[in-house]
């Protein structure tokens, strides 16, 4: 009964053979090793960050206003919000070191050489998209950090000769950082940008099943153009075994211990921020100074975890000359009046407040905390 | 259907089809109308490519007296390119230095390296930047480190005892203010 489904499915979607030339392709058998294995590991990071980019998009408000508490209310209120914005930062960070060791890889197994000299073209294109996504990705974090390196990256941009200013105006969506420019970040960070990700990933694919798998490198063993092809299809007669079901073990355990990999670091570093409000006169910002003594310390989180958001530097003010943040801090109510998702936000607001204070070589102020 | 054919394509074997005349019509209308909608997108998309030199606007800063002789503060004021969402954001700092009588040097925010907001320390008299460890002198010029130039200054005016700069812009090496 299944099995008639599956013939009738197949009739009209042409499944079967559309498997055969992708996942059933035959590749040569010295290439099932280790080292093949990073592409298809880049692969599952893109793919894991569109799910994850999805759900954040769900309930990330992108305007300059209210990203950032959108992004609070994401971490702290929106039940495992701060895991998909966990998943989705260390994705990130995943996805580019496993994208520049698979480059390494097809580098040093002379890959790129005749006839996939387009598939490593359209990689490198690849890379530069990817390095812009993680660019614009790290502005929707619209934090202290995100407005000031979008100063940055305008004042790169700046020095482009002739056009500098005109491209400064255009990243920024006008003279100077607004609104507008946290519109357009988005705009290529969700549809640009991964528009032509997925175009040129479907690109990269299908060369790479049209060329073929490279076989393992031999030292010694130079490619010849005229007589490639011939040599290529007779080892692939010779040796070669389909994709799927004989080669693609070792692709499938690497890319599972990939999300492995992002799925622990986010549940144990948990998401980077917000830090601080992106309230450009907040001029003292995280970032440590680090010819000062009292660079930024990370504050110790004995009960609540500290996510360093700075809404206790922010809210609160600096810390007062007399050194002592009591008054400050009940001068605004004390902790009691912000509720954030109940004690454990109050408790990390207070671990905050105190090992901020310890690294400033100032009194730890008593805070009373609610609940526990 | 033989009778519908045309005498014209019998007699004149090198004239065009009516199937290929339609092509180029369509053809020709689809040029048309891709360019009639490429004009307005490109247009909305790269409408700030364009700089508009008229986004520079004067912007009180406060009264004199709020700026001492011979020190220098921190001065905000609302960026007046400014969109309603924009929150927070449109806050932007400057430091104000006030020399004697009505003689001031408003500095940007920016470190002219790459941007970063520059701290003014008293102790030292010394503009110092957080990021790469640029530092400048109590009038803007370069003291040490990677920045290029000397603090970028707006260019300011005193009306009925109150400061005014003209601002809006984000200053960069190839377009100071």
């Amino acid at each position: 009964m299944l099995r008639q489904i599956a013939i009738w499915i197949d009739d009209r979607l042409h499944l079967s053979k559309l498997f055969d030339s992708t996942a059933g392709h035959t590749v040569p058998a010295n290439a099932g090793s280790w080292f093949y294995v990073f592409g298809s590991g880049t692969l599952t990071c893109f793919i894991l960050q569109i799910v994850t980019g999805i759900c954040l998009a769900f309930v990330y408000v992108p305007s300059a206003d209210e990203a950032f508490t959108s992004l609070e209310y994401l971490n702290y209120d929106q039940p495992l919000g701060w895991y998909l914005r966990a998943l989705h930062f260390w994705g990130s960070n995943f996805m580019v070191s496993i994208m520049a060791i698979h480059m390494t890889q097809v580098f040093l197994f002379g890959a790129f050489k005749y006839p996939r000299e387009l598939t490593w073209i359209s990689g490198c294109v690849l890379l530069l998209l990817t390095l812009g996504m993680a660019f614009t990705g790290q502005i929707m974090r619209f934090d202290q950090d995100a407005y000031w390196g979008l100063g940055i990256g305008a004042a790169i941009m700046g020095r482009m000769p002739f056009i500098g200013p005109n491209v400064v105006h255009l990243l920024l969506g006008g003279p100077i950082i607004a609104g507008e420019t946290l519109s357009r970040f988005f705009t290529l960070h969700v549809f640009v940008i991964p528009g032509l990700l997925i175009a040129l990933i479907s690109l990269h694919l299908r060369l790479v099943l049209a060329k073929g798998i490279n076989e393992y490198p031999v030292p010694g063993q130079e490619v010849k153009r005229e007589s490639y092809a011939e040599e290529y299809e007779a080892l692939l007669k010779k040796e070669g075994v389909p994709f799927y079901p004989k080669a693609i073990d070792k692709d499938l355990v690497f890319s599972s211990l990939v999300m492995l990999g992002i799925l622990a670091c986010a549940a144990y570093f948990g998401p980077k921020g917000p830090r601080g409000i992106p309230n450009p006169t907040y001029i003292d910002t995280v970032r440590a100074a680090f010819y000062f003594p009292h660079g930024r310390k990370k504050s110790p989180a004995p009960a609540g975890r500290c996510f360093g958001c700075d809404i206790c530097v922010s809210h609160i003010g600096k810390l007062d000359s007399s050194g002592d943040l009591r008054s400050v801090v009940a001068a605004h109510g004390g902790l009691e009046r912000h509720s954030h998702a109940g004690a454990i936000c109050a408790r990390a607001c207070a671990a905050g407040i105190a090992g901020r204070a310890r690294a400033a070589g100032k009194a730890v102020p008593e805070l009373s905390q609610p609940g526990r | 259907m033989a009778a519908n054919e045309p005498e014209s394509t019998q007699s004149k074997p090198a004239a065009i089809s009516r199937r290929s005349f339609l092509f180029m019509v369509g053809t020709a209308l689809n040029v048309v109308a891709a360019t009639l909608l490429a004009i307005p997108v490109i247009r909305y998309v790269f409408s700030s490519f364009r700089r508009n030199v008229a986004s520079q606007s004067w912007i009180k800063l406060g009264a004199l007296d709020n700026f001492p002789e011979n020190q220098t503060r921190l001065a905000t004021y609302r960026n007046p390119y400014t969109r309603p969402w924009d929150g927070t954001t449109a806050e932007i700092p400057c430091w104000v230095r006030r020399l004697t009588g009505e003689k001031f040097q408003v500095f940007a925010i920016n470190c002219t390296h790459l941007g970063c907001p520059v701290r003014w320390f008293e102790e030292s008299h010394l503009f110092m930047c957080p990021c790469h460890g640029g530092a400048y002198y109590d009038d803007g010029s370069q003291a040490s480190g990677p920045p290029p130039r000397r603090l970028y200054e707006y260019e300011y005016k005193i009306e009925q005892r109150q400061l005014w700069v003209r601002g809006g812009q984000l200053p960069t090496l190839s377009e100071p203010l």
